[in-house]
């Protein structure tokens, strides 16, 4: 399972990038993606568990128990997930390349410093 | 979760997503299903704004929507495609080959949806007239799915589990008598856990008027050969299955969690049951509804203590191999077949043949696999199903043809866009791709909506309280209905949509590129052609629909002989209540006395058996100067009744005199025959004055002292064979029903009136007779509503297609419809000459569809009650309704017509 390389698309940075943060849940996740895009990337309950599954299936992933004694109400139907190694080792080298892609962009002049 | 529920077009995206999910692929489902669950309830729960919850529930839908297919491709496509190994991922994109295709006709789809969203108003109408078309169809595959095709929710193993038929002469599939049941249960290898079983209602609990709940009698092994499992508690022991054993039951488990709190310490608790204290055993297990979910059990108590279940039950059953009085079903021993078990169970009753021939004398048994309908109901309900799906295949083509239509005048309108693409070279199967996918759009929004539709009926279906039971099935579209749905689609585009296509890209060149678009002869013709099926077929359906409900009114008036409307009753067993033989007979008298004299009620009587209440109460009767068979003598039907019941039921008394206060033990044996009896007994001949035996233990033969009018008495289908009553008074059975009619009379007037004399007295929970009576009168009622429901539909529809037609036929005519008012002709003359066209237009179809209607009727007799299939009112009426129809729509492109100004008509060329 873990030998292929899933491409990343935008929905599944920002999933990646919000459980960077620490393990969160479907309805917390939704919240912080929209947040930090600015509502430019929005994740509904099908398209959010697709990419769950997928990041999942790539190792990238994985389902955990609920942080630090989970006090809510929904805490047996949630579902909880973290990074896996892999999965931070991966964010990690997709933010280098990233970011190298924005030098040659600021370079030449077709970024600023400041936002993407 | 949710607070207050959300606005309208919230709930109905809720619906949309839910339906959605259910299309995600099983794997998916199961792996994300409760979480993505949780997750949308907590969503739309966070918005508290009702039109905010409205839209964000759209979102969700949409999302669904867009996600449903890459959930499919991650799982359809090989990994290695959309991930190749090593490197960073790239999806390739190949050309050609399939996926190319599948690409173009992508590319098409994108451009029939911009061309429909440009023009909506046809297309919309398309896909009404297809969600109606495919939605009547889906909702009734999801019943017969549901009732015929699903496994019985909550059995494992179903495959294994059958049910026993007892044959007459290798015929039938009956009841059982329990002497045999055991023999079975001893003497056949391939089967485990024999079990018998017999419905019950029962009322429970309430020291005053109990409360009707849906009862079984088990033996022990009915829950052990379904593979179901108690959640709490145990099943009936082989130690209770004696005659008298404890009074025990075990629960379902629905009923444990409304009616007992869902009480985690049940186990051992008593309840009431027919007001006998029940020690609760066990608990069933969850979605499992009994083996009959069409009629949710709650309560199973053991078949030795049918003493508890019925208050009038021959206790002798046990012993006596000639009363049958429950069904068999059973499991099959690992690995073998319903074929060795139906060896095995025909050995066995052929010895107890030879043992008993008395009571086993050429009665076999039939083993069948257990379906959600058990015994002979099984056949009954698929041929009615069966006959209601060819009613909405019909409505289905009354659809097509609708769309059919729309689409040719569609392609009329573009023959000169397309002869120009032709003409630039663009390949004619291209353009009947196009074509295709357009009708395909259209087709697939009809199959959702459809589904939409179908999930909201059979909802309402089971929302909806039958009449003394509720249905408990599932009805709600699964992926069976869904795969039927998108099947009936993808063929509704193949017919509909061929016949345009070609018709479209096959222009002659020259003539469509010279006029100004849209002559299109040929097309009309077609059109013309689909208008007449569809109004043939609606006057199949208006004349099926008004038949069946004009046979339902008279029906629902006269329920097979009698009136059932405005009579309350109840059942008691005074030998429960500890009146010996001897007093019986005087305190019925005392009972219908005291019931009589109270001043709401009209009428009242006694009464051993009901009409139409599904139950049967044969015996043979040997008349006067009978000639047949003298062993067997005439079977017939028979009634033991007290004085006035037959005015209390309306039965008219046509010749002779009622029972009375004289007719007691020692008076002259007398009977009343109802008409055919005596028909069938002596011909034309009065039957007054003549005698029967009616049983081989009398002594004297009874005299015919009435006749009464024809009573259905189990089903009104039944053929008309006649009954016998006899009096009451000098046959006086403990166990009967009492019968009060008045417009003021209910359950509870009829009780205290009954316990004003003996507070002592059980009785069964009151109901009106109506209720006794509806359930035989349900497969009627619903083929009415549904055929009813469908000929307005394809009147509607067809109706439409008429307009459409003319409307059409009257633009083109315009010139000459100017040349006609220049040269004189009045308005109501030109709207006549059109209403007459469209009358000529209809008359082939209407004529075809009235045979076809004729020939549809014959199969519906068992059905029509007091009508014939060839009813002239109705067809009349159909007639009538339909040809003022085919004038409306006429009449107002005609009125448009008449209006035309002859020098702009002239001009306009």
């Amino acid at each position: 399972m873990g030998r292929t390389t899933l491409r990343l698309t935008p929905p599944l940075y920002h999933v990646l990038l919000t459980l960077a943060d620490g393990p969160s849940h479907g309805y917390s996740l939704i919240g912080s993606v929209a947040e930090r895009t600015g509502g430019r990337v929005e994740l509904g309950p099908s398209s959010l568990y697709y990419a769950l599954g997928r990041l999942e299936d790539a190792g990238l992933i994985r389902a955990c128990a609920p942080d630090s004694a989970a006090d809510h109400p929904h805490g047996e139907q949630r579902r909880y997930y973290e990074l896996t190694a892999r999965g931070r080792r991966r964010l990690r080298e997709e933010m280098e390349i990233l970011s190298g892609i924005m030098e040659h962009a600021r370079a030449a002049g077709f970024a600023s410093g400041g936002r993407r | 979760v949710s607070g207050g529920r959300g606005s309208p077009s919230a709930r109905i995206w809720e619906r949309v997503s839910t339906l959605l999910f259910r299309l995600f692929p099983p794997s998916y489902q199961k792996r994300h299903g409760s979480a993505q669950q949780t997750l949308t309830r907590e969503l739309l729960a966070s918005e508290p704004d009702p039109v905010r919850r409205g839209r964000l529930a759209r979102r969700v839908a949409i999302d669904a929507l867009r996600t449903l297919p890459s959930a499919w491709a991650a799982r359809a496509l090989p990994r290695t495609f959309l991930r190749p190994r090593g490197g960073r991922a790239t999806l390739l994109r190949p050309r050609g080959g399939p996926a190319h295709a599948a690409e173009a006709v992508w590319k098409d789809l994108g451009h029939s949806l911009r061309s429909f969203l440009r023009q909506p108003a046809m297309p919309l109408v398309a896909v009404a007239s297809i969600a109606l078309g495919i939605g009547f169809n889906t909702t009734l595959f999801s019943a017969v799915n549901a009732l015929v095709l699903r496994p019985t929710p909550g059995v494992s193993e179903p495959e294994r589990v059958v049910e026993i038929g007892r044959t007459n002469d290798g015929r039938g599939f009956d009841s059982f008598s329990y002497p045999d049941m055991l023999s079975l249960r001893d003497g056949v290898q391939a089967l485990e856990h024999v079990a018998a079983w017999r419905m019950n209602p029962l009322s429970y609990g309430g020291e005053g008027a109990g409360e009707r709940v849906n009862g079984m009698a088990v033996s022990a092994g009915y829950f052990e050969a379904l593979g179901a499992m108690p959640a709490l508690g145990r099943t009936f022991t082989a130690e209770e299955e004696a005659p008298g054993g404890p009074a025990v039951a075990v629960v379902g488990e629905r009923f444990w969690r409304t009616r007992l709190a869902g009480d985690a310490n049940v186990i051992g608790r008593p309840i009431l049951v027919n007001r006998v204290p029940v020690t609760v055993v066990g608990v069933a297990p969850a979605g499992f509804a009994g083996h009959v979910p069409l009629v949710e059990t709650d309560v199973w108590l053991p078949f030795t203590r049918l003493d508890i279940a019925e208050a009038n039950v021959n206790l002798r059953l046990y012993e006596d191999r000639g009363i049958i009085s429950h069904q068999v079903l059973a499991r099959l021993t690992q690995g073998a077949t319903p074929e060795q078990a139906g060896d095995e169970v025909a050995a066995v009753m052929a010895n107890l043949a030879d043992v008993y021939p008395d009571t086993n004398e050429g009665r076999g048994a039939a083993v069948a696999r257990l379906g959600p309908i058990p015994g002979g109901g099984a056949a009954m309900v698929r041929g009615f199903l069966g006959l209601l799906m060819g009613f909405v295949v019909l409505i289905l083509l009354v659809s097509a043809a609708n769309v059919a239509g729309m689409l040719l005048a569609r392609a009329a309108g573009r023959e000169k866009e397309v002869a120009i693409r032709l003409a630039i070279g663009c390949g004619r199967a291209r353009l009947v791709r196009q074509l295709l996918v357009e009708t395909l759009v259209l087709a697939l929004a009809g199959a959702l909506a459809a589904l939409l539709l179908a999930d909201w009926a059979t909802s309402l279906i089971t929302t909806v309280q039958g009449a003394g039971f509720q249905l408990a099935v599932d009805l709600s579209p699964d992926r069976t209905v869904f795969a039927f749905a998108l099947a009936l689609a993808a063929l509704m585009t193949l017919f509909v949509g061929i016949a345009p296509a070609l018709q479209a890209t096959r222009p002659d060149l020259l003539a469509a590129l010279k006029t100004d678009g849209g002559s299109g002869a040929r097309g009309m013709r077609a059109r013309r052609t689909f208008v007449a099926v569809q109004l043939g077929v609606s006057v199949v359906l208006l004349a099926s629909g008004g038949l069946l409900v004009r046979s339902l009114a008279q029906a629902t008036r006269m329920s097979g002989g009698f009136d059932p409307a405005g009579v309350q009753m109840t059942s008691l067993d005074l030998s429960l209540d500890g009146y010996t033989s001897d007093r019986v007979g005087l305190f019925q008298e005392e009972l219908l006395a005291a019931t009589e004299a109270h001043p709401a009620i009209e009428a009242a009587a006694l009464a051993n058996d009901l009409p139409l209440d599904l139950s049967e109460n044969g015996a043979p009767i040997w008349p006067e100067g009978f000639t047949g068979d003298a062993a067997r003598g005439l079977g017939t039907d028979f009634n033991v009744v007290s004085a006035g019941y037959f005015e209390t039921l309306r039965i008219p008394l046509l010749r002779g005199r009622d029972f009375g206060p004289s007719d007691r033990s020692g008076s002259a044996p007398v009977v009343i025959v109802s008409e055919a009896l005596a028909r069938r007994a002596w011909g034309d001949r009065d039957a007054l004055g003549r005698t029967l035996r009616w049983s081989d233990t009398e002594d004297l033969p009874r005299t015919v002292v009435g006749v009464v009018g024809e009573v259905k008495n189990q089903t009104l289908g039944e053929s008309e064979d006649g009954i016998v009553y006899l009096p009451l008074g000098q046959l006086p059975t403990p166990a009967t029903h009492v019968l009060a009619r008045g417009a003021a009379v209910d359950g509870e007037l009829l009780g205290n009136t009954l316990l004003a004399v003996d507070p002592r007295l059980t009785l069964s929970p009151p109901q009106t007779l109506e209720a006794v009576t509806a359930v035989s009168l349900l497969p009627s009622r619903v083929a009415a509503g549904v055929t009813g429901l469908l000929g307005a539909l394809a009147l509607f529809l067809s109706s439409l297609g008429v307009y459409g037609v003319v409307a059409h036929t009257v633009a083109q005519r315009r010139r000459e419809i100017g040349v006609r008012i220049a040269l004189g002709a009045s308005a109501p003359q030109v709207v006549r000459m059109i209403v007459a066209g469209a009358f000529r237009l209809a008359l082939p179809g209407v004529i075809v569809g009235g045979l076809a209607a004729l020939g549809v009727a014959r199969l519906l007799r068992s059905l029509l009650l007091g009508i014939s299939p060839a009813d002239p009112a109705t067809f009349g009426a159909v007639l009538a309704v339909l040809l003022a129809t085919v004038a409306l729509a006429s009449g107002i492109p005609g009125r448009r017509a008449s209006a035309v100004d002859p020098m702009e008509a002239l001009k306009a060329e």
